[in-house]
């Protein structure tokens, strides 16, 4: 198992250097020069000419690709441009919030996806079923910045002017009440699209030969369809909800400019704002790293889930 | 009254769907003693899976139903039985085991729990318990008991049919429905698994259904023998009766399909011209009456009742009434 | 030879058509998916006449109405320069829709293309793109979006662009796919025989074939790049003002949330029951197109 671990964490490795390849190009073509921005406007052009040289930006481009490689080593990304302090620290700063928002955001998915999918799947073609579907299709059809608005409208703004007092406030991050509305508005769409995906999965594993098995022996419904049927049915989720976890954290660089989360995102709009390419570069590359290690974890709990994948570990 | 340890009678099972309704089953009258073995023979679509899963209430529902007949287990009629009272009955006095052993086992638990989950449900001891029961239930249809802990995945086709037989026999049941046990294995596998289910019948004393389209296996377990088409049983009796004295003209159909090994001449098979008729268009009358040599005017009028014709040897056609 | 090939074409045209016609048969008898494409119909419908069909222009001022709630003059209010939030709304709705087409026509060619280069020649060239489609899709699409709106700085065009560019990688997977399956059939092989062109294959044989699940893909596609366009806007890195984009309109809104709910509400319930259609129609073909899936 940790051999496995060790093998796909280098397998990592080349994808996550393309990465580093795309973004840097792409932001050393983007027009602004770094030096005048760190310097600011009105610095003189010889001063520039001295910052540009020191920050090794008249090299060629991929002289100057090989040293930011080289910097990630010894996790150097660079300086911002607008506080000069080190790209990592920044990131650092901002991560925590990110991670909590969007752990939160996906245990309240996963929760209510799996459960209104189970409920689908078992009452096929009732009230419950067209009623959970319709909702989960609406969920995945409905921009989270709309629902967070909608949300603080609701809980803040209303529930402020008829009960006198605000149920869930609607900026700032700390307390669990915070967490609430940001983690259900970037939640929502992953529930609605895990639900989806367990209904479907679910109707496949309960035609099976082995629930039929399963139910021959005496077993109650109950046993059968959280036993015997979802341990099956996960695996396609748990895929499928990996996968997806891209979408996710990218709804939540919306979700933290409009709750005012202190996180990554909203680092990444002010940075792309004032221009401040290093950062977003540091950014782009820290959210591809944490992509790459829940698909990573995906892929190890896909194997808890599966006996028969454990084997290809060996 | 009742010596007998299985009773159907005039079961009707349907499949109503949106394109209409499949009459699955259309009356049949069956009779299972204490230690008796009945094999259920037909061809593919004549209702015999259907029948089985009736006995257990299994049978998929939207869009299956019973809408009529009794089916008497022990004298009591298990279609008025409460779903919890279904439960207690299914696995531990009655159990079945089903066509495909690639599929039936499920693939995320070990054999052991399997067979285990079994035992602990009925018997209420631990899974731990299960799990040594399981061992012994493994050694005796020849696999050992130390591979309780492996998963489905690590056996054979044929040794996941005897995983599924223990799982079956793990709970001491009055009656075992067996469901073409050996149709998805390959030849010499099916003999082997077939040479199992024999010796473990006259070990065990429980009573079997052997369902199978094929006449060769059903002669091997069983002492009495159903013959089904659309739905309905045309023929019944003992193997003996019935193998060397039958009467329907489906049955001589069935006979004649079978090579004759002895004979160099008549290898080439025989079977009734035709083809079985659809269980959403069945014709009126007899059902077999399309394909049948001997029909005659009242064939399509009129559904034949059940005669005996020698010792609980019944036919239902109008060449012997 | 000749003769041969035409027939083996004909043959395999003709499977097709009666394909399609199966699926609109099955599709036609989805009350959702005819819903969907119902709505479709309207709101292009909607897009075309917006002249005609707004009861004021996108940028009409009126600086007596500013912040008026929802009234017979103003059914769904007026913003915070007085101008009329439905007529915004209905203007809007030609760019929302253009961006999801757009976008979804530069990822399927694009895509589409590089896809079924991939499979054709295999090897190394199949290795080099979809490598480098692995790397993109590594990266979150949304943020990939705004690096590349930060490079090509915030407008409408850049930002149909970046969307476009993020679609790629799917459309290249899936024609990748389906290619790869019909490459084996014998009609690539017969047009081989009778020396038919690599890219005439890939043209004539391949993508053709290949169609029903690129429909299903793009049709959920334009519904995904509507929301993720709209949600560059809302950051003020798409549509700039004063474009209805019902984005940027939601962005807007957002600052008189307290005084004037009207302004966000509305165009997010735009943005919604336009994806909603779209998701509609997507799911309606999938079904229709492989009833095993249907459950």
């Amino acid at each position: 198992m940790l051999k496995y671990i060790a093998k796909r964490l280098i397998s990592m490795v080349p994808v996550l250097v393309g990465v580093t390849f795309i973004v840097f190009a792409i932001m050393h073509f983007t027009p602004g020069d770094p030096a005048t921005l760190l310097l600011g406007e009105e610095a003189p052009p010889a001063e520039v000419e001295r910052m540009r040289e020191r920050m090794g930006l008249n090299d060629p481009f991929i002289v100057q690709y090989g040293n930011f490689l080289m910097g990630l080593f010894r996790l150097d990304l660079g300086i911002s441009l607008t506080s000069g302090r080190p790209v990592y620290n920044e990131i650092m700063n901002r991560l925590p919030a990110t991670i909590r928002l969007s752990a939160a955001a996906i245990l309240v998915a996963i929760f209510i996806g799996v459960i209104a999918g189970i409920i689908a799947s078992t009452r096929q073609y009732t009230v419950f079923d067209g009623g959970a579907m319709f909702i989960a299709l609406l969920g995945v059809s409905m921009p989270n910045f709309w629902l967070g608005l909608m949300m603080i409208l609701l809980f803040s703004v209303f529930w402020n002017n008829t009960f006198g007092y605000v149920l869930f406030p609607s900026s700032g991050f700390g307390t669990l009440r915070h967490l609430v509305m940001p983690a259900i508005v970037l939640g929502t769409a992953h529930a609605a699209f895990i639900t989806r995906i367990t209904r479907s999965s679910m109707l496949e594993v309960l035609r099976q030969d082995y629930i039929r098995t399963a139910r021959s022996k005496g077993l109650n419904e109950r046993v059968v369809i959280y036993i015997h049927a979802l341990r099956n049915a996960l695996m396609p989720v748990v895929t499928m909800a990996g996968l997806r976890f891209g979408v996710l954290l990218g709804g939540s660089v919306v979700t933290e400019q409009i709750f005012a989360i202190p996180g990554m995102g909203r680092l990444l709009v002010e940075s792309v704002r004032s221009q401040n390419y290093t950062l977003v570069q540091g950014i782009i590359l820290t959210y591809a790293i944490i992509f790459s290690l829940v698909n990573l974890a995906v892929d190890l709990l896909y194997a808890a889930i599966d006996p028969r994948i454990k084997v290809q570990y060996k | 009254m009742s010596a007998n340890l299985l009773e159907i009678k005039n079961l009707h099972v349907h499949y109503i769907t949106d394109d209409g309704t499949a009459k699955a089953v259309n009356g049949i009258d069956l009779a299972l003693k204490p230690g008796e073995s009945l094999g259920l023979v037909g061809e593919t679509g004549a209702g015999k899976t259907t029948s089985a899963l009736s006995v257990l209430r299994l049978v998929p529902n939207p869009p299956g139903k019973i809408i009529e007949g009794e089916i008497n287990f022990n004298g009591e009629n298990l279609l008025k039985k409460r779903e919890r009272e279904m439960r207690r009955i299914r696995g531990n006095k009655i159990s079945m085991i089903f066509q495909d052993p690639m599929t039936s086992l499920n693939p995320v638990f070990t054999v052991g729990r399997q067979i285990a989950e079994n035992v602990a449900l009925h018997q209420n001891v631990s899974i731990k318990k299960g799990i040594e029961r399981a061992r012994e239930m493994l050694e005796l249809v020849e696999i050992p008991g130390g591979r309780v802990y492996d998963y489905p995945h690590e056996f054979s086709g044929g040794m996941r049919q005897r995983v599924l037989i223990a799982m079956a026999l793990a709970c001491n049941p009055a009656l075992i429905i067996a469901d073409e046990p050996t149709t998805a294995l390959d030849v010499t596998i099916q003999a082997q698994v077939l040479e199992i289910i024999k010796g473990l019948m006259e070990k065990v004393k429980t009573s079997l259904i052997m369902i199978s389209h094929d006449l060769g296996v059903v002669r091997e377990v069983s002492e009495r023998v159903a013959v089904m088409y659309a739905g309905q049983i045309v023929e019944v009796g003992s193997i003996r009766s019935v193998f060397q004295n039958h009467k329907h003209p489906y049955t001589i159909g069935l006979f004649g399909s079978i090579p004759d090994i002895d004979d160099r001449e008549s290898t080439r098979l025989k079977p009734t011209p035709g083809l079985m008729p659809d269980a959403m268009e069945l014709p009126e009358g007899c059902p077999f009456h399309p394909r049948c040599p001997e029909a005659m005017k009242k064939c399509s009028e009129e559904t034949p009742e059940s005669v005996e014709i020698d010792e609980r040897h019944f036919v239902s056609c109008f060449l012997y009434s | 030879m000749a003769t041969e090939a035409t027939t083996v074409k004909v043959s395999a045209k003709r499977k097709q058509r009666t394909k399609l016609q199966e699926t609109w048969r099955r599709l036609r008898k989805n009350r959702w998916a005819m819903g969907g494409l119902s709505l479709i119909i309207f709101l292009a419908l909607v897009a075309i006449f917006a002249n005609q069909i707004a009861p004021y222009g996108y940028n009409e001022q009126d600086y007596l109405r500013i912040l008026q709630g929802p009234s017979r003059e103003n059914l769904l209010g007026t913003d915070n320069l007085g101008r009329d939030v439905l007529s915004r709304i209905i203007h809007g709705s030609r760019l929302s829709l253009s961006i999801g087409f757009i976008t979804t026509g530069i990822g399927l060619t694009v895509g589409g293309f590089l896809g079924a280069l991939a499979a054709f020649y295999g090897g190394r060239v199949d290795n080099l793109i979809m490598r480098f489609m692995d790397v993109i899709l590594a990266i979150p699409g949304f943020i990939f979006a705004i690096a590349l709106v930060t490079a090509l700085g915030p407008s409408l065009t850049n930002l149909m662009i970046a969307v476009g560019i993020n679609t790629i990688p799917y459309f290249a997977r899936i024609i990748r796919s389906s290619v790869m399956s019909t490459k084996e059939n014998e009609f690539v092989e017969a047009a081989r025989v009778i020396g038919s062109s690599d890219l005439w294959i890939i043209f004539k044989h391949l993508i053709p074939n290949s169609l029903a699940p690129i429909l299903v893909q793009a049709t959920l596609r334009i519904g995904d790049t509507i929301i993720i366009a709209s949600g560059l806007s809302f950051l003020g890195l798409g549509a700039q003002p004063p474009l209805p984009e019902w984005g940027a309109l939601l962005s807007a809104g957002r600052g008189y949330l307290r005084v004037a709910w009207w302004m966000a509400t509305f165009p997010g319930i735009a943005i919604m029951i336009t994806v909603l259609a779209f998701n509609l129609l997507g799911d309606g073909l999938r079904d229709a197109l492989d009833p095993r899936l249907k459950n």
